[in-house]
């Protein structure tokens, strides 16, 4: 690659936007010190602090020991991986076979098509008639039922469908006079070129698996199927809906919840830099061109 | 006709494709559809769906919610606060992805990048809990800053006029960064010889933002614009529906929290449904309006 | 690439049995007996896993049934009547109150009970009238009522604060105002900064039930009895009357600013913090070893006392409204049980013999020689595992004698057990009271709830109370509500 030389006001700027996204981290980030904080801090301390606290005073994993030994959690953490990793390859799968051949403007019934995936997107059938279809196809208390009604996101679909009209029509020409099949195309060709869409669409399906508490609740019936969030959700709301009557009631501490929260989203923090790398797909295109 | 039939066949590799996700949609979005028929009945479990009686006169649930004395006002607010949120949060992200793109060092950039994300983990019951303790009139760390600079102390929590702000100050903060990802993501397709060609003929960092990066990332933004339209009445019911109280009520009741109070409490999934409908409607003609805007601007949906 | 495609189809092929199957999940007990589930309104956080809930297990094995106890925590409504409304009703549920179950019982979805009484000996012997009264509905019952726990609530306020202002507990109106001043102004503890206020609370415009005792009234939304009349607490004259002096004390700055934004356990963070002086609370959430020690640890002089009611003009004095039929929870039998005759007799024989006195040693004490040694026929809790226990409350599915069982597990609980029992209460009847037909009040509390507000922070004055009261009737219907809570009472034998 060609060394490109700055000039001053080049520099200048650079140098800015470094510094504006160095502040804009640090705003960001501020919030999630406290998470941690409170997470590794007796929660005695947490209170005499008023709650809030960046710096833990003093250290304990009481939270997470807390956290980590109630019986639900590790078979949910078990669940919540697989169903991320089989939910997000259905998706993918799926959603390529949607958008790709959406995105063949020459295919006929296109439009139609298009239509067609829209219009469910703006308009649902709402909780009742999807949990009626849900049951009645058998699928209650199945983990099937948190993979398969949420298979393909038209979103998703319409934004990868656009990547893919963006891509180089000339090489997909050339595969074709070559006499490839449409299938060893998309395979041979179009998928590896596409890192950085897949990187991202399966980000997001991914993430929103991880992330799933609605469907959990709604459609397993056997507690000890839950995933991460549901689990989750109820250690954080757990001191909202304590009733004036019930005795023994266990109310979370503070600390307990930010534990809870920080345990959940590691692991999805964890993975995020090693897809970054996907994302940086610029410089193998440009070299195909010639 | 002949014509037809050949290029059909010519593309029938893509229709064998198509099959399963056509499957998918039939089953799982299709098939809950005859649901929204609930919305011209009276809903009775024992019935189901297809056996309930239709509703007496068939519009009576809309009329319900169009004759509530907040209509206007949820109206008003669910507009709002979307629109606030979409017109301050899109550029935020854009920005961002942009801005990152300047940097070259590999660590920096990607530490600023999964630090911005970060916020989109966290459910809006902790950012309301961080907010609280931010806030507080009695202990937030911000209002002790107010009263030592001015002796007084500012209301954010309970504050109509604060109310809007804070949710669409939250909702920026905890979304740039995941809404900045699809822009980067676009921003790596573009060729780097364009960069190269531009610096060569000395343009600076600012003029190939504006010249290449953006609009080689347009068809993206335009893209997302039409699609956001669909959904011009969804303010974000969970965010809303643990910030507000009360106090601010009448400017942060929207839609969906009215019809959560009215219709999921209250076992009136028909009212539920025939908001939904309404919604659905506003927003799918929004959608027709603007695409064909955006076509002629070369970037379409269709 | 190439590597991580495969290793991806790899990890689908081999986790798509294990999706599709839901896991290996299946009854210890075998196949043949029949599950029965009951979900309910619960405490998510404290309910251990199937397998380490000890007292299911031994349920399950006692009655030859595999049972389990689902409990939602949050939008528990929402679930219970998306599931009911899909098809999929659980075999045993709880009704949020007296209009869900009237609601349920209207889709159909609940099982009429009266023929199935015999076949629940011990609940039909130990159930008063009014107990099964509970759970009926146009005579006729739909569900059980779980036996209602005692009161619990009242003020409570930080006595070392009394004793360092040299005060006493307030008696009257005019000493409650003049006791939260001392708190929030005259630095009771000590430090030499004014951070503290007066009272705090989460329940909004009713978090201060014995203000509005002392005017006559009750809190918003509760409905109450005068002259043979239902009365709704807004429009009664000691209602506004209320309002003002509580506008009075937001005005002199003793009321937490966030009161209307406090949610979950924000105030009685406050209180443990030692921001706040007083609550209207449980003083079980104040005095309960895991509360206690939190307390401690931020300030090992703080300590909370109860607070007896105050009297308002008249020397009228009241603690809280009490529902005249408040139970805890009103179980519903699923009408698909009709057609599952296993289940069905699983479920009754699962609710007779919580209430046997047997059944009630294992839901309230756990398992004989393990969490208690039993004594002259009484249960001696053992110290050491008494933490193991707590969640049973939510296998206590009809109730229990609330009052031997809490001095058994809780002996130091007497003295305040006894002080709030003590506390005089209004009678209110929401129980007892449906919504009129084709009316829904949502937009009228929400009005309700606003105005109040409104009043209480000065954004309305208080001259525009009559109109507040007008609109009530004429924009939403207050009139319709009134009748039918009359006709409601009169029914029900309140009213002559």
């Amino acid at each position: 690659m060609v060394k490109i030389r700055s000039s001053v006001s080049d520099r200048v700027f650079v140098a800015f936007v470094h510094a504006a996204l160095g502040v804009t981290g640090m705003l960001v980030v501020l919030p999630f010190l406290y998470v941690i904080a409170v997470s590794l801090t007796p929660f005695s301390e947490v209170l005499r602090h008023g709650g809030f606290l960046l710096v833990p005073r003093q250290i304990t994993f009481e939270a997470y020991v807390q956290f980590l030994t109630r019986s639900t959690i590790p078979k949910a953490y078990l669940v919540t991986v697989m169903l991320t990793l089989c939910g997000t390859a259905v998706n993918l799968i799926l959603t390529t076979l949607l958008a790709y051949p959406l995105s063949r403007k020459t295919l006929p019934g296109r439009g139609a098509l298009l239509v067609f995936i829209v219009v469910p997107m703006v308009f649902a059938g709402g909780i009742i008639p999807t949990y009626v279809i849900v049951r009645s196809l058998g699928l209650l208390d199945s983990y099937l039922s948190l993979i398969l009604p949420g298979a393909v996101w038209t979103y998703n679909a319409i934004v990868m469908k656009t990547f893919f009209e963006g891509m180089e029509a000339g090489l997909l020409e050339a595969a074709r006079i070559d006499g490839a099949g449409e299938f060893t195309v998309l395979f041979r060709i179009i998928l590896p070129l596409s890192l950085p869409v897949m990187t991202t669409i399966g980000l997001f399906y991914g993430v929103a698996h991880w992330n799933q508490f609605f469907a959990p609740i709604m459609y397993l019936t056997t507690r000890g199927k839950y995933p991460l969030q549901p689990i989750l959700r109820e250690i954080i709301m757990g001191a909202e809906n304590a009733a004036v009557d019930a005795v023994e009631y266990s109310v979370p501490p503070d600390t307990l919840k930010m534990a809870a929260v920080v345990m959940t989203a590691l692991p999805v923090l964890l993975v995020y830099p090693f897809l970054q790398k996907h994302f940086t797909q610029g410089v193998l295109l440009g070299s195909l061109k010639g | 006709m002949n014509a037809l039939a050949r290029r059909v066949w010519t593309h029938r590799a893509f229709y064998l494709m198509l099959t399963l996700p056509v499957l998918y949609y039939v089953l799982f979005k299709y098939g809950p559809l005859y649901g929204t028929v609930i919305a011209f009945k009276d809903f009775h479990t024992a019935s189901g769906i297809l056996g309930s009686p239709f509703a007496d006169p068939w519009y009576r649930h809309f009329a319900y919610f169009f004759h509530s004395p907040y209509f206007t006002q949820l109206l008003a607010n669910t507009l709002l606060i979307s629109l606030y949120k979409l017109f301050f949060g899109m550029p935020m992200s854009i920005l961002l992805a942009v801005a990152l793109n300047e940097v070259s060092r590999g660590w920096y950039k990607r530490t600023i990048q999964t630090v911005t994300y970060l916020p989109h983990f966290l459910s809006w019951v902790i950012v309301y809990g961080i907010m609280y303790a931010l806030l507080s009139e009695s202990m937030g760390a911000v209002n002790g800053l107010i009263r030592s600079l001015t002796g007084r102390t500012v209301p954010f929590m309970t504050s109509p006029a604060w109310f809007r702000p804070l949710l669409v100050g939250s909702e920026i903060w905890a979304q740039t960064g995941w809404g900045a990802i699809i822009y980067l993501a676009a921003i790596a397709g573009i060729d780097p010889t364009l960069y190269e060609a531009a610096a060569i003929d000395g343009a600076t960092r600012i003029g190939m933002i504006r010249r290449i990066t953006l609009p080689s990332i347009a068809y993206v933004i335009v893209i997302l614009l039409v699609l956001r339209m669909g959904s011009i009445l969804e303010a974000g019911f969970e965010q809303i529906y643990i910030f507000y109280n009360v106090r601010v009520y009448s400017v942060g009741d929207v839609i969906d929290t009215w019809v959560f109070r009215t219709g999921l409490e209250q076992w009136n999934f028909s009212l539920a449904s025939a908001v939904g409908l309404f919604k659905s409607a506003i927003g799918m003609t929004l959608m027709l309006l603007v695409n064909p805007i955006a076509r002629r601007w070369g970037y379409s949906l269709w | 690439m190439k590597r991580v495609f495969v290793l991806f189809a790899a990890m689908l092929c081999a986790a798509m049995p294990l999706m599709a199957t839901g896991g290996a999940e299946s009854g210890a007990a075998g196949k043949a007996v029949p599950k029965v589930t009951v979900v309910g309104p619960g405490d998510v956080g404290g309910m251990p896993a199937k397998e380490a809930d000890f007292v299911g297990r031994e349920l399950s094995k006692r009655l030859a049934i595999d049972f389990e106890f689902v409990p939602i925590l949050a939008d528990y409504m929402q679930q219970i009547n998306v599931r009911i409304a899909g098809g999929n009703p659980p075999d045993v549920f709880v009704a949020s109150d007296k209009n869900h179950l009237a609601q349920i019982v209207q889709q159909q979805a609940a099982l009429q009970l009266d023929a199935y009484l015999d076949q629940v000996p011990t609940i039909k012997s130990k159930f008063t009238a009014d107990d099964l009264m509970k759970g009926k509905v146009d005579g006729k019952l739909y569900a059980i009522a779980k036996r209602p726990y005692m009161r619990y609530g009242s003020f409570l306020a930080r006595g070392d604060w009394f004793q360092a202002l040299k005060l006493e507990q307030p008696k009257t109106l005019e000493d409650f105002s003049a006791v939260l001043k001392a708190f929030t102004f005259q630095d009771p503890d000590g430090n030499g900064k004014q951070d503290t206020f007066g009272v705090t609370g989460t329940d909004g415009v009713n978090s201060f039930p014995p203000i509005y005792g002392a005017y006559g009234t009750v809190a918003r939304g509760q409905w109450m009895i005068k002259n043979n009349q239902a009365v709704y607490a807004v429009t009664d004259p000691g209602f506004r009357n209320a309002v003002a002096y509580i506008k009075g004390l937001v005005d002199a700055g003793v009321v937490d600013p966030e009161l209307m934004a406090n949610k979950g356990s924000a105030a009685s963070n406050k209180c443990i913090n030692g921001q706040a002086g007083m609550m209207y609370g449980n003083f079980w959430n104040f005095y309960k070893p895991e509360f206690d020690t939190r307390i401690k640890a931020v300030n090992p002089k703080a300590s909370w006392v109860l607070l007896d009611t105050v009297s308002g003009p008249g020397g009228v004095r009241s603690d809280i409204g009490w529902d005249v039929v408040s139970t805890a929870g009103r179980y519903v039998f699923s009408s698909a049980l009709a057609k599952k005759k296993a289940t069905l007799d699983g479920a009754l024989r699962l609710f007779d013999y919580v209430t046997t006195e047997e059944g009630q040693r294992l839901v309230l004490y756990g398992l004989e020689n393990v969490h208690y040694k039993l004594q002259d026929g009484r249960a001696i809790p053992i110290d050491e595992k008494v933490k193991e226990i707590t969640y049973l409350f939510q296998l206590q599915f009809t109730g229990r004698d609330d009052f031997p069982y809490l001095m058994n597990k809780y002996p130091w609980s007497r003295e305040p057990l006894a002080f709030v029992q003590k506390l005089p209460y209004t009678p209110i009847y929401n129980g007892l009271i449906n919504n009129p037909r084709d009316m829904n009040p949502s937009d009228m509390y929400r009005y309700e709830e606003e105005q109040i507000t409104k009043f209480i922070y000065g954004s309305a004055p208080l001259s525009g109370w009559n109109a507040f009261l007008d609109t009530m009737y004429r924009t939403y219907g207050l009139q319709k509500y009134v009748d039918q809570a009359n006709a409601n009472l009169k029914a029900a034998g309140y009213l002559k």
